[in-house]
Parts: structure tokens; C-alpha cells; sequence
């Protein structure tokens, strides 16, 4: 792998390929943010095998847990989780659950799926880490319905007395949600103005573009950084993209072949 | 009862700086030396309790051990999955502080009750249910949470809670030092009823009735504290200021079932359909939770 859009396509179909094979939900989220994830981890976050448990590691916490596939996917090409762990995903005995559940030694720090817990550990986890004077960084990663969750606003609310310069927050925008499409049911359009005028480093970016997300991952500020990444569910699979019944169904044979011959095509 | 908890956390809190105390914006004329004194480490989360077990857990997570801290309900119940899922579930190192338990608060009304919160806290994967019943207890769950790591609620009473031991033991070993022994009685309770339930039953011993009190700090896992043959008693009663539903007594009454016991069993707690707003001794005493109440209720079962 030579480049994070590289790394990325590899996630997609590992994605499409243990999703299809449970028969599980959420295909739709976790397309949506592979991008975003693949820039991290293959250019962002200090973590790997060697340095997994150390403290001086940088910490990733997947707050949107429904897109484990996603994470785990990205974890075990970068060699954290073992690839056949990949066969077992929210199976019998699974190995991986189907939503992000912490596995020790991995990179997978906090089991999350209840929506609006991440954010506030990854407060915690910042402010430890600075007291300590660590200069680690922690990336958490929301998913825009899941800013409803009011958890979300207490640590927005809160965050920004603590500068805490290596704290980055990204919501993966996709619109939409379980039920709806997410601006019917709030806008989070001018959620770059709000978070700006709460304290946030704030900005917005297009969610897919990898020169995008690396250049406001490395914005310089001494404030913890908030970004609204504009992406697309089931982005890379166009029969997917932004509808919202793949949030839910499983491809059948047909779809899966199909999605990944789309996706190696590009 | 808050303030000796408190104060003997104080010197391991300032000291070590690992140590970290979070408040849901309480504390006034509790926490001021630790606020003063813990610079960085104390946090007033403001009034958000999901953010404060939220923020424990992520701290803990980077090896602190977390104190959170608010009053009645309000660091249990408001953020009751953040510690269910990101606390004990995680196994981290956070001691959930309420102060206030049963109807400490009386005169602030229902909102402000600890009522229901050894129900909702004992269920959780990995916790421990501390309820100290006077300032000797607390100072043991005090040393305690300093001494262990993993998740723990500790139940605390507000003031003036008057000492019911002589001796301090460590948390566990309160039920092994009973309070007059004798004959097939027990009577156990949880909290700071312990003054009245052991004042009601020194009665009963003074009028010849064979009785033994034992005030139980550690309620759960209940099963690891009591080792005695619980079995050898003919009658057990239990007393605490939390519902009928989940509390103390139904965690003793898991305890008897498991154990085969055959006897009599009663359980007492509050029954807050008497719709009553008071000071505690005034609420305990309409719910027959006073000295004479507790008497009286035993002696009917006789």
C-alpha cells in the first residue's frame, strides 16, 4: 500500500465482505467513513503492534461503534487485529462483535455502540494524557444522528477550558440516520459556526477527500479541533450511496460482487 | 458522615497524582480543600453527570483512579449507562460518590430521595455497593477505595450520623464483629438506619429477647462478606432507607435462597406512598423507621 486511497480501497472490501458474510446491519456507516479512517490510520495516529499498549500511543475511540466493520477492517490490514478475525464478526462465538467491543492488545480501546459515549472518554483520555504532559493525541469519531445525544453537548460544552491542542473530533455527516434523513430531523449544516463560537478549532471538510481530511488533521491550534467531514453512505458503492434502507440490509451475491468490482475499478 | 469520607481521602488524594476527583458543580464547604489543594486533578465538571462518569472512565482509562462525586440521584441515575457500559463493563478504576442516601435530603422532596439506587447499582457487571452506616464505617470505605481498584459506589448519608461502632474494621469485615450475639434472631441493616435498628434491638436484648445486630457496609457481592452460617438462625430481619424493591434486603434474601435457608425473613425499607415531605427523622419516624417503630416491628414478629 503506497497511499492512504490505496488503504482505503482494501478497507471497503474487506468491509463488504464481512458485513455480507454475517448477514449484518450497517453497511452504510461504515462506507461512509472508511476515508476518513484510512488517513488516520495511515498517516495520522501513532499506533501500532509495537507500541499498542504504551501510553505514549495515540488513541483512537470509534464513538459511531455500529461501523466496526469499518475499524476492524482498518486495524487488522495495519496488522493490530489478526485478518481472520475478520471471518468471525458478529457471528456465534464471534471474535469481533457487531458493535466496536474492546479487544486487548488491538488499537480498540473503549467498546462503544450506545451512541454518545465516546466523546466524553475521549475528553478524559485527553485531559489525562496532558496532565501527564504527554503530547499523544486523541481522535474520536461521531456520527452526525448521534449528535442528538446530549452526552455530545456537555462535553462540547466543556472541552474547550482544558486546550487541549491534540483533542480532534469528527463527525462523519453522512445525513443520514436510522429513521430519517438527518436534517429533517436537526441541522447540523451550521454545526461549524457553533462549535467555532463554543471555543472549537472548527472546520468543515468534504469527508472523502484525503488532501482534506490530512490538512485539517494537521490545522495548527491551540484549541481541541472539531470537524464536520461532508461524506456519503455507502459511499464507493453507487447502488448504496445515500440511501438510507443500507443502513440496514446485507447484499446478496450479486451485490457483492458487484460493489467490490466498483470499487477496485476506481 | 460526607465530611469524614472526605477528609480521610484527603491526604492520598493531594499526594498522589494519580488521583483524580470529579463534582457534578457540588461541594461547597466539602470539597474546599481538595479544590484547592488537588490543582488539575479536581474537576468540576459543571452540572453534566454523563460528561463526569463519561470523563472518569476516559481517565481512568490512562490509568487514574477517579473519584465522582454529586448528591441523591444524580451520579447514578442521570448517567446510569455511562457507568453500566464505559465504567463497569471496562472493569476502570472509578468510585461513584453520592451523597445523601434514603431520606437524608427529607425536606427537598422526592427528586432529591436515595431511594432506588442500591436496585440499579448492584446489577452492574464488576461493581462493589459500599452504604456505610456512621463516620467509622465511612472512614473504612474511605481506606478502601484508596487500597483497590475497579468500580464501587459508595452510599453515603449526609450529617451528623451518630457512631454506631466503637472499633473501625476493614469494610468487609463489619459483619463479622456483631452487636450483642445471641440466640436464633438477626437483624442486619445497611446505612445510616444502623443507629436506630441497633438502638431498637439493644432494647430487645435489655428486655431478654436473644438477638443479634450486625450492620453490613459491604452489601454486594453480599455473598463474599457473609460467611457465617446464615442458615442457623430461625428468624432475619432486614432494615435499610431504600425501597422494599432490589435493595439491601432483597440482596440478603438472594443470599438465603441460594443457602437454603428455611426460616422467617422480613424485610423493611421505605415506603414513600405515605407522601410526606420532612426532615429524615420525621419521614423515618411516619415510615416506622425510628427507634420505637423498629422495636415495635420487630416485636410483632416474634
Amino acid at each position: 500500500m503506497n497511499n492512504s486511497v490505496e488503504f482505503s480501497k482494501k478497507i471497503r472490501v474487506e468491509v463488504l465482505k464481512m458485513i455480507h458474510n454475517s448477514g449484518s446491519s450497517h453497511v452504510g456507516s461504515s462506507l461512509s467513513c472508511v476515508d476518513i479512517l484510512s488517513v488516520l490510520y495511515f498517516d495520522f495516529l501513532n499506533i501500532n503492534k509495537d507500541i499498542v499498549n504504551d501510553p505514549l500511543r495515540d488513541y483512537f475511540i470509534l464513538s459511531k461503534g455500529h461501523a466496526a466493520a469499518a475499524i476492524y477492517s482498518t486495524l487488522a490490514l495495519k496488522g493490530l487485529i489478526p485478518l481472520d478475525y475478520l471471518q468471525e464478526y458478529c457471528c456465534d462465538s464471534a471474535k469481533l462483535p457487531g458493535h466496536i467491543t474492546q479487544i486487548k492488545n488491538s488499537g480498540v480501546e473503549v467498546s462503544s455502540g450506545a451512541l454518545g459515549h465516546g466523546l466524553p472518554i475521549g475528553l478524559g483520555i485527553a485531559i489525562g494524557n496532558k496532565n501527564s504532559k504527554l503530547n499523544n493525541k486523541t481522535v474520536v469519531l461521531l456520527s452526525d444522528g448521534e449528535c442528538q445525544e446530549g452526552s455530545n453537548w456537555e462535553a462540547f460544552l466543556m472541552a474547550p477550558r482544558f486546550k487541549l491542542k491534540n483533542l480532534f473530533v469528527i463527525v462523519d455527516y453522512n445525513k443520514l440516520q436510522g429513521y430519517d434523513r438527518t436534517d429533517d430531523l436537526s441541522s447540523f449544516s451550521n454545526m461549524e459556526k457553533q462549535m467555532e463560537l463554543m471555543g472549537w478549532n472548527s472546520i468543515t471538510i468534504e469527508g472523502h477527500n484525503h488532501s482534506d481530511i490530512k490538512r485539517a488533521l494537521t490545522s495548527e491550534s491551540d484549541k481541541p479541533t472539531f470537524i464536520l467531514a461532508n461524506t456519503v453512505k455507502g459511499k464507493g458503492v453507487s447502488f448504496m450511496e445515500d440511501k438510507l434502507e443500507w443502513h440496514y440490509k446485507t447484499t446478496t451475491p450479486e451485490q457483492l460482487n458487484s460493489a467490490i468490482e466498483e470499487i477496485l475499478k476506481k | 458522615m460526607r465530611n469524614t469520607f472526605i477528609k480521610n481521602l484527603e491526604n492520598e488524594l493531594i499526594r498522589n497524582e494519580n488521583n483524580y476527583f470529579l463534582t457534578g458543580d457540588l461541594g461547597f464547604g466539602v470539597l474546599n480543600t481538595i479544590k484547592e489543594k488537588m490543582g488539575e486533578r479536581f474537576i468540576n465538571v459543571g452540572v453534566a453527570e454523563q460528561l463526569m462518569a463519561g470523563m472518569a472512565a476516559g481517565l481512568a482509562h490512562t490509568g487514574k483512579k477517579v473519584f465522582i462525586y454529586s448528591i441523591a440521584n444524580f451520579p447514578t441515575f442521570r448517567c446510569l449507562e455511562q457507568i453500566r457500559n464505559d465504567i463497569c463493563y471496562h472493569n476502570l478504576d472509578v468510585k461513584i460518590v453520592s451523597v445523601g442516601a434514603g431520606v437524608a435530603y427529607g425536606t427537598h422532596g422526592y427528586t432529591h430521595y436515595g431511594a432506588e439506587d442500591i436496585a440499579v447499582m448492584k446489577p452492574l457487571r464488576n461493581i462493589e455497593v459500599i452504604c456505610p452506616a456512621d463516620p467509622v464505617e465511612a472512614m473504612s470505605a474511605a481506606s478502601y477505595c484508596i487500597e483497590n481498584a475497579g468500580p464501587a459506589y459508595i452510599r453515603l448519608g449526609k450529617n451528623n450520623e451518630p457512631v454506631i461502632h466503637e472499633n473501625q474494621q476493614s469494610i468487609k469485615d463489619y459483619v463479622l464483629k456483631s452487636h450483642l450475639t445471641g440466640g436464633d434472631i438477626l437483624v442486619l441493616s445497611t446505612g445510616s438506619i444502623g443507629f436506630n435498628v441497633k438502638s431498637a434491638v439493644t432494647e430487645l436484648y435489655s428486655e431478654s429477647v436473644d438477638i443479634t445486630f450486625l450492620s453490613v457496609p459491604y452489601v454486594h457481592p453480599f455473598g463474599k462478606v457473609f460467611h457465617e452460617n446464615i442458615c442457623k438462625y430461625k428468624k432475619i430481619f432486614t432494615f435499610e432507607e431504600h425501597s422494599l424493591s432490589g435493595g439491601f434486603g432483597s440482596t440478603v434474601l438472594e443470599e438465603l435462597s441460594k443457602q437454603g435457608f428455611k426460616g422467617d425473613f422480613h424485610n423493611f425499607g421505605l415506603d414513600l406512598d405515605i407522601n410526606e415531605v420532612g426532615s429524615q427523622s420525621f419521614m423515618l419516624e411516619k415510615m416506622n423507621l425510628d427507634i420505637k417503630g423498629i422495636k415495635n416491628t420487630i416485636k410483632k414478629y416474634l
